[in-house]
């Protein structure tokens, strides 16, 4: 149906495109079917645009991503690792597209909030009803001294899954045994606030088991971090002297690197590594900043119960491109925001009553195989943005036996296997 | 096209409030699929959920909020809905076909 109809909408463009500014012509269009354009096919982008044709049918719904293949951040650290292949964490959009949503590939080099249309690189333009955006991140570059995108060839930053996590692992396996590995990690809010600690626990594996004799050194802008005693009672336990973090209180915060020499430069010491790793500063994807939607502070105010922008009527955001209230920047919370968004989204094409959701978050951590732990919570849209329910957020205990720590990672393992069919299954 | 639209439309018409209780119970029972599995037909370790006893499935997230079952998320995840609510999950996932 959605091919079908596109060909229709692009043999008529001249149309669209003349009905620009003419609201009362493109609301009629819209009252015969109404459409949706989703931008970002991600955790946020490919669950609303499925869920919007599961809650919907009559709904057209569009989405537009720049890449024919998604890599997924979670599991990548096991990639990096040598524990998976990238293959087995990177799907297509054929899935999605046998859900009834057109996919188009393309790079948006504009938004006209005011026609309501989306520009795609190489001509094709999408009008909307609602647009949904789930740009995901983008790195800062420069905000770190010397960490640009060519610095980032030499330092991988492997925060955006993909050539990335494959550069940061090859370098991992040039690397000579007592070598130094380096992970700069950046202050809060930043994409998947425990990624960085996972990341040193599976690198620390690979360390142990290949290059005994080596190190690694967690430079951190932030004074505490999240499941901070479980990953350093699994460093006790499983890599007794092999991690050193230093908080930002120790000199941990990164102000420049060298990626010539291959040094990075706090506040008070040059440290020089013989891989390093640097995650730097993060904000909105830069659809969301192109359109003022940050407000200048990088990520984007929304509404919590509908997800639409504090900014711009008729846009909705989700996933990490948005200031969540109480949520964590991850997957899974992006995909819990794309169901209520879904439902919102609805709701106000058809005048129904937008229900109470409930969002949640679920996010496992492996420090080692057979070795998982988690954070949960639950939110709720309030005042204050999306706030957790009080008593329902929390972690894994300390102190468990391997047994649970084995349950945990298969869970996290399921739920991989899980997220990853309703979005591309 | 047409024709599907009015098939909805009339279905809204004819069963209003079953299809209000079923949507509010989807809003509810989708975060819980994110782990579970689409509609409660979950791969691997996680429990599936779909075509379980209502009763059963409400009994024990009454009892993982209560803290009278030990689990590992659940306990917290729990916490986060009211009795109705959990009853209204437990039905939508007892309703699903395995």
């Amino acid at each position: 149906m959605a091919p079908i109809h596109r060909r229709k909408f692009v043999a008529g463009l001249g149309t669209a495109l003349a009905t620009f500014g003419l609201p009362a012509n493109r609301q009629s269009f819209a009252q015969a079917q109404p459409r949706v354009v989703v931008v970002g096919g991600g955790f946020g982008g490919a669950s609303v645009a499925r869920w919007l044709r599961r809650i919907d049918p009559a709904i057209a719904v569009t989405l537009i991503e720049r890449n024919a293949r998604f890599v997924t951040c979670p599991f990548s650290n096991a990639v990096i690792a040598g524990l998976r292949e990238i293959d087995s964490i990177t799907f297509g959009y054929d899935g999605v597209r046998r859900a009834g949503v057109e996919v188009i590939q393309g790079e948006v080099i504009g938004i006209d909030a005011g026609s309501r249309a989306v520009r795609v690189a190489g001509g094709a333009s999408v009008t909307y009803d609602r647009l949904v955006l789930a740009p995901g991140i983008q790195l800062v570059w420069g905000a770190m001294q010397g960490y640009d995108e060519a610095a980032s060839e030499v330092m991988p930053h492997a925060w955006q899954a993909g050539p990335q996590t494959l550069l940061l692992r090859r370098r991992l396996e040039a690397m000579d045994d007592g070598g130094t590995v380096v992970i700069a990690v950046p202050d809060n809010p930043y994409r998947c606030p425990p990624g960085p600690y996972e990341r040193a626990s599976l690198i620390a594996w690979y360390l142990k088991n290949k290059k005994p004799r080596s190190k690694l050194i967690v430079l951190d802008a932030k004074e505490t971090f999240s499941k901070q005693p479980l990953f350093q009672e699994a460093w006790r336990t499983l890599y007794p002297g092999l991690i050193e973090w230093r908080p930002k209180s120790q000199s941990g915060r990164v102000v420049s690197v060298n990626a010539a020499n291959g040094t990075l430069t706090t506040e008070f010491d040059d440290i020089r590594a013989s891989v390093a790793n640097v995650i730097p500063p993060q904000r909105a994807g830069q659809v969301a900043i192109a359109l003022g939607l940050d407000q200048g502070r990088g990520f984007c105010a929304v509404d919590p119960k509908t997800f639409e922008s504090r900014v711009q009527p008729g846009i909705h955001l989700i996933g990490d491109s948005i200031v969540p209230g109480g949520m964590p920047k991850s997957g899974f919370s992006a995909n819990s925001q794309a169901k209520a968004c879904a439902r919102a989204v609805v709701g106000l094409l058809r005048g129904l009553p937008i229900e109470d959701s409930v969002l949640l978050n679920t996010c496992y951590s492996i420090a080692a195989p057979q070795y998982g732990f988690s954070i949960a919570g639950v939110f709720q849209p309030s005042d204050q943005g999306l706030t957790e329910v009080p008593g329902t957020v929390g972690t894994s205990a300390l102190g468990l036996p391997s047994s649970a720590r084995h349950l945990e990672a298969d869970y996290g393992d399921s739920w991989y296997r899980n997220i990853t069919d309703e979005m591309f299954g | 096209m047409r024709r599907e639209m009015l098939a909805i439309a009339t279905a809204t018409l004819l069963t209003l409030p079953a299809i209000a209780q079923e949507r509010q119970a989807e809003v509810l029972a989708g975060p819980c699929m994110t782990c579970h599995g689409l509609d409660g037909r979950s791969h691997g370790a996680i429990p599936a959920l779909a075509g379980n006893d209502a009763n059963q499935m409400a009994t024990m997230m009454k009892a993982f909020a209560s803290g009278a079952a030990r689990g590992t998320v659940m306990n917290y995840i729990a916490k986060g809905y009211t009795s109705e609510q959990i009853d209204a999950v437990a039905a939508f996932f007892a309703s699903r076909k395995r």
